[in-house]
């Protein structure tokens, strides 16, 4: 029996060690008796000892945390009524009040249905509650931060099925986790043609190559494709053996994006200087450094490999003297007071040849307004500057023309405002005309009688863009309206489009009265032949009757006919007739050689009241068959030197006018003297002579109005005003 | 009975020559140096006294031809405008004022032809 306590004893004293190691207390709950047993380890868990406590189910349960009692309770309870065991991890404040976690498991024993004992066990769990707590902390912090960061983050296993998928990985592709957590990686996310290379990455990865880098194309959801720079490592296992795959990626779609366009900006701004011939330059006064784009060296000719030429000394070569002067001038200026500068320079090739180019500069300020930095452009316009010139020349040209042209000129724009007038025009019209709209001052230049044609006329040139022509009378200085053609051509640009009209006047007036005297000559002649075979043929008429009058007697054998007073009147006739004939043809050419200046005359001493009376005395009878009677004045006699055969015409003229047109009323000649001049006048009472044919009667021929007082051929007339001054006293009307 | 003829010429010495001639072929001739003399004649005679033809130079001073044509027209149409005309002219076919002239009359150039006169007087007095 010793033997047997001391045996057990030892076993008492082992478990006791063992629980002491294990940190593991046990304790019993009699039912039936409802007391507690703890064993040493259990009062060393809860900082207590026998001496200090005495465990009772009541006061027991007061140990764990409040939170934890009704826990504790309810299993308890459950253990005793149902013989249900538990396990439960506590929350228990020791007795000296210092909180630790403990895991309480239960053996229940059971006699006739009855729980009668529970065995159980407490173990201190505080230090790896701790550790497990300390390890959710971590992944929970992990896990936010692969929430939350801007990378991509995919975990993939070794076949490549994707384990996490963070949220910037759902916002690029529009996948959520839930939906690819489990798939494979490359079945989803990957444009064909980078499939294998991506492969090949995953692969390496696998072997051992990690960390590495790549870039490649991740396909969303929509189709959109996104351009991802990956990180990629890989995670080991306890062996050292690759478990898992990590990519982390950076979205960098805009950014290459950015990236490729602003290559594509600097090559476009490249090729714009080389196509604009404008180059781009930097300037900091301080260091005298200078930055230029290659467009500046190709302007200037120079190697865009050397470093650009600075400022102050080497720039003296590019320039001309002067441009050079003007440039450091503009450049001072900006230095002191921050305006930009525009120049027009001339610049010097290396090789000596001079060329034009626009310069530009402009001051760049720092924080504190300080000027540090100089920049701006240059520009080859020496294209432009030739054609410039060209112009200029050619347009100098053209006003040294248009100023040195018979006509007068004038410009206008292409609604109708003149803009300039040669001086020919303002010498002609003897004033400044204003240039701009045609106003009232500047229509008084057009004769009244053109001015509305003319109006129209460079309205509808004006709305049509057609040619300007037209014949008006024009102003001059002193007032005389003188014909002119005006003209105006449109000059239009390389599109075709209307710029401004290009006038002239050119001032035909003699050539237009040339013309119609011309056309006045012509009519006249017409009207001569016309008037001349008429007169012609009265006589002839005559002649003809009378032949046919004795022929018809003849054939009839009227004796009649032979009587002498009878072939006497015939022969008389016919000698009137001839002698009418001859008269009309000598005064046809009298009328040529008159107009051609070769009528000559014989001078020889007469009596003029003689020469009168017997042309009266000859025209006699043709007087009397009229019923005119003549009565002649005068004053003595009137001796003089005379072409008698002349006076004779002209007095046989105005006499048998009288006849004709005198209504067979009486017919006064006058003869008077004044101032060693003898005065002629016949006046008849006849019709007279309308005012406005006064002027014109005496020309040689005129119109036909023969119901007018008008000579039919009109050389009698004017043969009076040849061969006498003629005063003209004659009215229509009178009575 | 003898017939009546009316010459209106301006040419004194044509008109002479024409009333002799158709004098002599046993016409009654009156006449008349222009348009006004001839229609101051014409309004004074009675109507079996008016000429059975008209001789008219068409350019005459104080009336002319078409002045005197338009006038018995306008103011006698119903005795002196139905004359017949018998129209002299010197001028060239292309100037003869055929518009003016009524459809009772006909054109002789002149110098005229005493032959065809005398026939168109003929024809034109029978009725």
């Amino acid at each position: 029996m010793h033997r047997a306590d001391s045996a057990l004893e030892h076993l008492n004293t082992v478990l006791e060690k063992c629980q002491a190691v294990a940190e593991v207390g046990g304790w019993e709950i009699d039912v039936l008796n409802n007391a507690v047993y703890w064993t040493p380890e259990t009062y060393r868990i809860f900082e207590t000892s026998p001496a200090e406590y005495s465990p009772s189910m009541k006061s027991a349960i007061q140990f764990f945390a409040p939170e934890c009692v009704p826990t504790v309770t309810s299993a308890v309870r459950d253990a005793i009524q149902d013989g249900k065991p538990f396990s439960l991890e506590l929350k228990l404040i020791t007795a000296k009040g210092r909180k630790i976690w403990v895991k309480a498991s239960s053996e229940i024993v059971r006699e006739n249905g009855r729980t009668t004992k529970i065995y159980g066990a407490f173990q201190n769990i505080t230090a790896h509650k701790g550790a497990e707590r300390a390890l959710k902390l971590e992944r929970d912090f992990t896990k936010r931060i692969l929430q939350t960061i801007g990378s991509l983050v995919i975990i993939m296993d070794l076949d490549s099925k994707i384990v996490q998928f963070n949220t910037a990985c759902e916002v690029a592709t529009g996948y959520a986790a839930d939906e690819v957590i489990g798939k494979p990686f490359f079945e989803y996310f990957l444009i064909p043609e980078q499939k294998e290379a991506v492969k090949k990455v995953f692969s390496n990865l696998k072997a051992g190559q990690f960390p590495n880098q790549y870039e490649n194309y991740l396909v969303a959801k929509t189709g959109v494709k996104r351009l991802i720079s990956w990180s990629n490592t890989a995670m080991l296992d306890d062996k050292g053996e690759v478990q898992y795959v990590i990519g982390t990626g950076v979205d960098i779609t805009e950014r290459k994006q950015a990236e490729n366009s602003l290559k594509e900006s600097e090559s476009e701004l490249r090729e714009a200087q080389r196509i604009g011939r404008f180059g781009s330059w930097i300037w900091h006064p301080a260091t005298d450094e200078v930055t230029w784009s290659e467009e500046c060296y190709a302007i200037m000719g120079l190697n865009p490999n050397l470093p650009a030429p600075n400022f102050s000394q080497e720039h003296t070569r590019f320039y001309t003297h002067e441009s050079y002067t003007e440039l450091t001038k503009a450049v001072q200026k900006t230095l002191e007071t921050g305006t930009p500068y525009i120049l027009e320079l001339e610049a010097i090739y290396p090789n000596g040849g001079k060329h034009w180019i626009t310069a530009r500069g402009e001051a760049v300020r720092d924080s504190n307004g300080r000027i540090t930095t100089f920049r701006g452009t240059i520009q080859d316009i020496n294209e432009k500057r030739i054609a410039e010139q060209a112009l200029r020349k050619s347009e100098e040209r053209f006003r040294t023309y248009i100023e040195a042209m018979p006509q007068s000129a004038f410009i206008a724009d292409s609604k109708g405002t003149l803009t300039y007038f040669n001086q020919r025009f303002y010498d002609y019209v003897g004033y400044k005309v204003k240039i701009g709209e045609w106003d009232s001052r500047t229509s008084s230049i057009v004769h009244p009688d053109d001015l509305e044609r003319t109006t129209k006329a460079w309205s509808d040139s004006l709305l049509t863009g057609q040619p300007f022509s037209i014949v008006y009378r024009l102003r001059r200085r002193d007032g005389v309206y003188r014909w002119h053609l005006g003209r105006a051509t449109p000059v239009r640009d390389n599109n075709g489009e209307l710029q401004e009209w290009l006038g002239t006047n050119t001032d035909i007036h003699d050539q237009k009265t040339i013309e119609e005297k011309l056309e006045s000559a012509l009519r006249a002649r017409d009207d001569f032949i016309s008037i001349a075979s008429h007169e012609l043929k009265t006589p002839l008429s005559s002649l003809k009757l009378q032949g046919q009058i004795f022929m018809r007697a003849i054939k009839r054998g009227d004796p009649l006919i032979y009587l002498p007073q009878r072939i006497n009147a015939m022969v008389e006739q016919y000698d009137r007739q001839i002698h009418r004939l001859v008269r009309l043809v000598d005064d046809m050419l009298d009328v040529s050689r008159i107009q051609s200046g070769k009528l000559t005359v014989e001078m020889k001493p007469a009596c003029l009241n003689e020469i009168v009376s017997e042309v009266v005395e000859r025209l006699r009878p043709q007087l009397d068959a009229a019923g005119a009677s003549v009565h002649i004045e005068h004053q003595g006699q009137l001796d003089g030197v005379w072409d008698r055969n002349r006076i004779e015409q002209v007095v046989t003229n105005l006499l048998t006018n009288a006849l004709k047109y005198g209504k067979q009323k009486p017919v006064h000649i006058k003869l008077e003297q004044m101032n060693g001049r003898a005065i002629l006048s016949v006046r008849d009472q006849g019709i007279g002579i309308a005012k406005e044919n006064q002027a014109s009667h005496f020309q040689p021929i005129r119109t036909r109005d023969f119901s007018q007082r008008s000579e039919r051929l009109g050389n009698g007339a004017f043969h009076c005003t040849r061969n006498c001054r003629i005063t003209r006293r004659a009215d229509l009307g009178r009575k | 009975m003898e017939r009546a003829l009316l010459i209106v010429e301006d040419d004194l010495d044509l008109l002479d020559s024409l009333g002799m001639g158709l004098e002599s072929e046993g016409y009654k001739v009156m006449k008349a140096s222009n348009g006004q003399q001839a229609l101051d004649i014409l309004i004074n005679l009675l109507p079996n006294e008016l000429p059975a033809c008209i001789i008219l130079d068409l350019m005459m001073p104080i009336m002319d031809g078409s002045t005197f044509l338009r006038t018995i027209a306008r103011n006698h149409p119903n005795d002196l405008a139905r004359i017949p005309i018998l129209v002299t002219t010197a001028r060239g076919s292309a100037s003869i004022p055929y518009q003016e002239l009524p459809p009772n009359s006909e054109v002789f150039r002149k110098p005229v032809d005493l032959e065809q006169l005398i026939d168109a007087i003929d024809r034109h007095t029978k009725f």
